[in-house]
């Protein structure tokens, strides 16, 4: 069998310099033709060289490793190497032949070099689409928790359970507390709510609310709604026309 | 403006109310005098009479002529009376006239059941006699028009009328307008409501509410003397009689002012029996007048020998024991001598033998008061020192409680080392290990120690500067593992800033960040620069990166909020968190006031 012509593809100096120890070991199987430190360089050496196999760093400056999976042509067989935490790298079994966690130990990696024996054929293309998903589902697994806001001449931090809602006009986003605080913001509101889709619903094209505080949703007419929310002043907010279905839908839930 | 205002409004009223309340009858005057008088005594608010119809059996009658008498009498109380019905009925009645036979001379009975104000039942016991007569003398209508109240004794002397309700007896008594009038009165819808306004303007307000409400009066002197006595614990015993400056001349004299002028008051109000006379109000007065002089006098000479023997004693003496004994002493005796004083002045200016035998039986008094004084002052003294002692211990206890409370919440805001951080510096060294083992071995303890100040095993909440930047200098030699070449850095720290005291773990996670989400962020050369600066009384914490802008939107992972709180918790508001973006971007915390 010939060894699989390999690139190594990571940005910390030290995770390739192991790579090629550990592959030195399995002359047989693994064959290094080239390294890339980053995700520009990495595209470029795949497609030219057009390796049978390559360790794949996901966590890259610039481009990380999905990036590089979408542009590149050329579709090798793929290790990604990388320190996600064992339990959300398992959903990419179906992915990939095999992946190494850092720190990974040389019986793991002889492991990986088991499979890459036992492989045969060439890795289906790629269902981009979930890999996508997946990795945002990585990704965004963490809640945000605060929303820095400048306040005079520092920051403050203001925790996402304590906003009751977010209030755009023209220029600026206005952060209410359940306090009944006020602070202006710079951010969108488009922004917010796609950081905070978890907690917040966007009920009108100047609102976004915080749906563990909403406290009472009335009917209104012409296809709104009235909310309630749960803070100091009791705010009223009425929804928009266009977000009657979102609110309907929290309803249901 | 206001004063004369009022005046005038009061005037205004009270002409007015006399005014009303003159009758169309010209009886009316005496007739509410005698009610005043005679129908009232002190001890129920309100006037005795029948509330129910009234049913009067007449026993004993020979002939016609007797109850047609009586029928008489019925239809002219009924045009008098205006609230309840007279009539004669043969049984179930609740006034009994009985006429006994001719041969029979009984001097009147007559009997009353009464229940509070009202009459329930009336028995007279008449002579035959009694029938025969013409109105204006009878007995009859004497003893019937009687006996539709209660009357007691004038206390002011009697009118002098010569009527039915002005006479003990039926011989000296006419039937008068005035008796008519009386219970014309007494029986009409509105007796009270006219009561209230006759009285008032014929005989003013005061014999109004002695009137009627005397029995409650009674007891004011002692409600008032009660409370005073009540104002007086409270305030002694809130130590408002203390104040701040403890030995303040001004203090001895209001207190021994109050206490004096508050005995004499008490003395009066309490001791003075109850007077049934109509003006306590002014009783009092007169009786104050001479005591207030007195115990003004009395407050103001014993305070002031007081002060001046207390302020030695407390100079001198510490032990709480002895303190409250000598002001027992020095309080008892400063009131005697000021008694003495008071006394001997008496004696020079009012030399009468008779003076002074009441002044020497006046002392015996006053010196058990001035022992009592003196007593209960060192009662309030020590309950107050109590009270004084526990609200102590309290602010103690609260105090440490604050502090387990910030001490629990800084624990919960502990530094950690990323656990991120530690993967990947161990990858690193595991990397390392056969290339090149001199490396390796001083990573591995530049990050043992790193782990070991994290660790924090003395609990100390604060470092120097140079402790903390020793850390960070570590951390970046571990950290410069991954990145190689592309981190580079620099440290800068002012040389008198270095042993100053921040909190722990202050700039490292602030270079974390920098590297986390700078420096890792971009393929091109990083540059990482920390700087400890003074600017006029802050400290200045700044770290550069040249990584991407600080973002404006919610973010996660930063641990900036962790820091955040830490410092709002030990330094308050003192303690500024602030970025700035743009081509020198960097994050910088400010402790103002420190240096």
């Amino acid at each position: 069998m010939k060894p699989y012509k390999t690139i190594i593809i990571d940005d910390e100096l030290p995770a390739r310099l192991r790579l090629n120890k550990l592959s030195a070991d399995f002359p047989d199987i693994i064959e290094v033709v080239g390294e890339a430190d980053n995700g520009n360089i990495a595209v470029e050496l795949i497609d030219s060289a057009q390796p049978d196999l390559i360790f794949l760093d996901i966590q890259m400056p610039g481009k990380d490793g999905f990036e590089v999976l979408k542009q590149i042509r050329y579709n090798p067989v793929v290790v990604f190497c990388t320190a996600y935490d064992e339990f959300a790298l398992r959903t990419f079994d179906s992915l990939c032949v095999d992946y190494l966690l850092k720190p990974f130990t040389r019986d793991r990696f002889e492991g990986c070099i088991n499979k890459l024996k036992k492989f045969s054929g060439r890795q289906n293309d790629f269902n981009l689409q979930e890999l996508s998903g997946k990795l945002n589902f990585l990704n965004k697994r963490e809640d945000v928790t605060s929303i820095p806001v400048k306040s005079g001449d520092r920051v403050v931090f203001v925790k996402v359970e304590d906003v009751s809602y977010f209030m755009a006009d023209e220029k600026y986003v206005t952060l209410v507390t359940k306090h009944a605080k006020s602070h202006l913001l710079d951010c969108s509101l488009k922004k917010m709510e796609e950081k905070l889709i978890h907690q917040f619903l966007r009920i009108h094209k100047s609102y976004l609310v915080n749906k563990n505080l909403i406290r009472e949703v009335h009917k209104h007419f012409n296809n709104r709604y009235v909310l309630v929310m749960d803070d100091y002043e009791q705010t009223r907010l009425t929804s928009g026309r266009n977000y009657y279905s979102e609110i309907k839908g929290l309803l249901e839930l | 403006m206001m004063k004369q205002v009022i005046f005038i409004s009061a005037f205004i009223l009270i002409v007015l109310v006399r005014l009303g309340a003159q009758g169309n009858n010209t009886y009316d005057i005496i007739t509410w005098k005698v009610i005043g008088e005679r129908l009232f005594d002190g001890s129920k608010t309100k006037a005795t009479r029948y509330e129910e119809d009234i049913r009067i059996i007449l026993k004993g009658a020979e002939s016609s002529q007797d109850s047609a008498v009586v029928i008489e009498l019925i239809d002219e109380l009924n045009q008098l009376i205006q609230t309840i019905n007279v009539s004669l009925v043969k049984e179930d009645g609740n006034f009994f006239i009985i006429r006994e036979p001719e041969y029979s001379v009984i001097t009147n009975r007559t009997f009353q059941k009464i229940v509070g104000s009202q009459i329930l039942n009336t028995r007279l016991q008449l002579n035959a006699g009694d029938f025969n007569k013409p109105k204006e003398v009878s007995p009859l209508y004497y003893f019937v028009f009687r006996n539709l109240t209660k009357i007691y004794e004038p206390r002011h002397g009697k009118s002098e009328y010569g009527g039915i309700f002005d006479s003990g007896k039926p011989e000296t008594a006419k039937l008068h307008e005035i008796d008519k009038n009386l219970i014309r009165k007494l029986y009409s819808e509105n007796f009270y409501s006219e009561l209230r306004k006759n009285m008032i303007a014929i005989r003013g307000f005061f014999y109004y509410i002695h009137l009627r409400y005397q029995n409650y009066l009674v007891y004011a002197p002692l409600i008032g003397g009660i409370l005073i006595s009540v104002f007086l614990f409270f305030y002694f015993l809130s130590g408002g009689a203390v104040g701040r400056k403890n030995l303040s001349y001004k203090r001895y004299l209001l207190n021994g002012i109050l206490i004096s002028v508050s005995i004499a008051l008490l003395y009066v109000l309490i001791m003075m029996p109850q007077q049934s006379g109509l003006l306590i109000g002014f009783h009092i007065l007169k009786t104050m007048k001479v005591s207030f002089i007195n115990s003004l006098i009395l407050g103001f000479l014993a305070a002031s020998i007081m002060f001046l023997i207390e302020k030695e004693i407390t100079k001198r003496i510490s032990n709480i024991i002895q303190k409250q004994v000598l002001i027992f002493l020095s309080t008892f005796f400063s009131i005697l001598i000021t008694l003495l004083i008071i006394m001997a002045a008496f004696i020079v200016f009012y030399s009468t033998k008779e003076n002074i035998s009441i002044h020497f039986e006046n002392t015996f008094y006053l010196a058990f008061i001035a022992i009592l004084v003196a007593g209960l002052r060192i009662v309030f003294n020590i309950l107050n020192l109590r009270i004084q002692s526990m609200v102590n211990q309290k602010d103690v206890e609260i105090a440490r409680m604050r502090e387990l409370k910030n001490q629990a919440e800084l624990n919960a805001l502990y530094s950690r080392i990323n656990p991120h951080f530690l993967y990947n510096s161990l990858n690193s060294i595991a990397g390392l290990a056969h290339l090149d083992p001199d490396k390796t071995e001083r990573m591995a303890i530049s990050l043992s120690s790193l782990f070991r100040y994290s660790i924090n095993k003395e609990d100390k909440t604060y470092a120097t500067v140079e402790e903390e930047l020793e850390m960070v200098t570590k951390f970046l030699e571990v950290e410069k593992l991954r990145f190689d070449e592309k981190l580079q850095y620099t440290i800068k720290a002012e040389e008198h800033l270095l042993r100053k005291e921040i909190p722990r773990f202050l700039i490292q996670p602030l270079v974390e960040n920098a590297l986390k989400h700078g420096l890792a962020k971009i393929t091109e050369q990083g540059i990482l620069k920390i700087e400890v600066k003074q600017e006029q009384n802050d400290l200045i914490i700044k770290v550069y990166d040249n990584g991407p802008d600080f973002p404006d939107e919610p973010v996660t992972g930063y641990g900036l909020q962790n820091l955040h709180d830490k410092l709002q918790l030990l330094y308050g508001d003192d303690a500024v968190l602030n970025w700035y973006n743009g081509k020198n971007k960097f994050i910088q915390v400010t402790l103002k006031g420190q240096l």
